[in-house]
């Protein structure tokens, strides 16, 4: 009979987080009227992706979180093919400088890839939008800022709680595999 | 795999530099339906939809009935006499109806507004939280097609971008990257709306010589873009110079709360012309259109 093995379960398990994620964030957040609920959770996991998960692996799922987000949203096509790109890189970066245990290393690792998708989106606008806006819409992101800064550090947890049971089941699976052959 | 191993990250690197010259020196506002790839995960993600979709339909229920059920007695005496008022209302309405008809007989015009439409449901606002967009209950099975426009009681809502089978997105007029051509209800003096970057939206490539004032109704032209004539866009809010001390930047108060549409209608207006004006000029198309007009002006 055919049974998934645990890496399957692992790789299929985060691709449903991803999209948990993603469904939380445009239909409970999304739908919300104040500013101060507009937590970007799949910035978190995709800075999570990027520092816990192997390069191949991690460029599959951003590429997935990717197409999800862009199936909800009114973004130019390929926005968050490029911002999710970017993220990698950057946290794989900042992963490579700082201690990823220091809780002053996460915030500024998350305040470093929020501001980047501000400036990324910031520029897609027209050239007249960005002279006359430009003030607004930072009026307009900084509750999402800050609020998304200040629960990013708990849902980084959260994630690699669920991730790393899933991926310790992998491992025995694997182990047991290897005491087996 | 190796190779991946060894250079993956420089690989990496390299194509996230890149791929931002790509994106801005292209067409940054161009939309298309879902890819092969973005199907596939939709597809995929299905259940995890229904799912969502049954909660937060369950909980709004939930919530709204207890709600409706606090006062509901209130609410009811109200309506009654709301009802009496509606009732004398209407009938002074009708006979203005047959005057119009008549008026409209007598000069030979065609009947314009004969619209079909189907209401949905609104299921989620964009992840993003600075594009703006939302999802409807109602797609490609209810005959609804990219282009159709969403209006809401108040008025004018967006232009449906992309439809699936049992949903699809609407593009918010406040997106930044969304236009409408519009005219001022006073003075029928025609202009563009754009969305914008805060929560005002910008009337812009206004007619030369057009006096627009602070409190002036701005509704749809009809004469582009996907709905009639005479529905609410908004209400000018201010007008400022830019530091040059030429151009005018109009900001106009939305009409509609957005964040408050639960439901809509989509008006399934069948314009032959527009789908053929947005198959040639692309999505820009009602932009390209007004902007190949001579005699415009921006601010």
């Amino acid at each position: 009979m055919f049974r998934f093995r645990a890496w399957q379960v692992h790789a299929g398990m985060m691709i449903l987080l991803a999209m948990t994620v993603v469904y939380l964030q445009a239909y409970v957040f999304g739908r919300m009227q104040s500013p101060w609920m507009q937590i970007d959770l799949a910035s978190v996991l995709v800075v999570y992706i990027a520092v816990e998960h192997l390069l191949l692996g991690a460029v599959v799922r951003i590429f997935i979180l990717a197409a999800l987000m862009h199936m909800f949203s009114g973004a130019p096509d390929g926005f968050y093919l490029m911002y999710n790109l970017l993220a990698l890189v950057l946290a794989n970066v900042f992963a490579r400088f700082f201690a990823l245990h220091k809780l002053s290393s996460q915030f500024l690792i998350f305040a470093g890839v929020f501001l980047l998708k501000f400036v990324l989106i910031y520029g897609s606008f027209s050239k007249a939008q960005r002279i006359v806006d430009v003030w607004s819409f930072v009026a307009r992101v900084s509750p999402g800022f800050l609020v998304t800064t200040i629960f990013s550090v708990p849902f980084f947890a959260l994630f690699s709680q669920i991730d790393g049971f899933f991926d310790a089941s992998s491992r025995r699976d694997h182990r047991q595999e290897l005491v087996e052959s | 795999m190796l190779l991946f191993r060894k250079y993956g990250f420089a690989l990496l690197v390299l194509s996230a530099v890149l791929f931002p010259f790509a994106f801005y020196s292209s067409d940054v506002a161009a939309r298309r339906d879902l890819s092969f790839v973005e199907k596939l995960v939709y597809t995929a993600s299905r259940p995890v939809e229904l799912v969502f979709n049954l909660m937060v339909h369950q909980s709004g229920n939930l919530v709204r009935s207890y709600v409706d059920l606090r006062g509901a007695r209130e609410e009811a005496d109200k309506l009654r006499v709301e009802n009496a008022k509606l009732s004398v209302k209407m009938q002074m309405l009708q006979e203005v109806e047959k005057e119009n008809e008549r008026l409209q007989k007598l000069l030979n015009f065609v009947r314009q507004v004969n619209l079909k439409f189907v209401s949905g449901q609104v299921q989620s606002g964009d992840p993003s939280f600075l594009y703006r967009a939302i999802r409807l209950n109602r797609g490609e099975s209810e005959g609804v097609q990219p282009g159709m426009g969403v209006v809401a009681s108040e008025g004018a809502v967006g232009v449906v971008m992309r439809t699936m089978s049992g949903s699809s997105d609407v593009l918010l007029l406040n997106d930044p990257n969304s236009n409408l051509d519009v005219i001022v209800a006073r003075n029928r003096r025609r202009g563009m709306l754009e969305g914008s970057a805060g929560q005002t939206m910008l009337f812009k490539y206004a007619d030369r010589g057009s006096r627009v004032l602070v409190g002036d109704e701005i509704v749809t032209s009809g004469l582009t873009g996907p709905f009639p004539r005479g529905i609410a866009v908004g209400k000018v809010a201010r007008i400022r110079l830019e530091s040059d001390g030429v151009t005018q930047v109009i900001e106009v108060e939305p009409a509609v709360n957005f964040a408050e549409v639960s439901e809509a209608l989509i008006l399934l207006r069948n314009s032959r012309e527009v789908d053929v004006i947005r198959k040639l000029g692309g999505v820009d198309w009602m932009k390209k259109l007004v902007e190949s007009v001579p005699g415009r002006s921006g601010g």
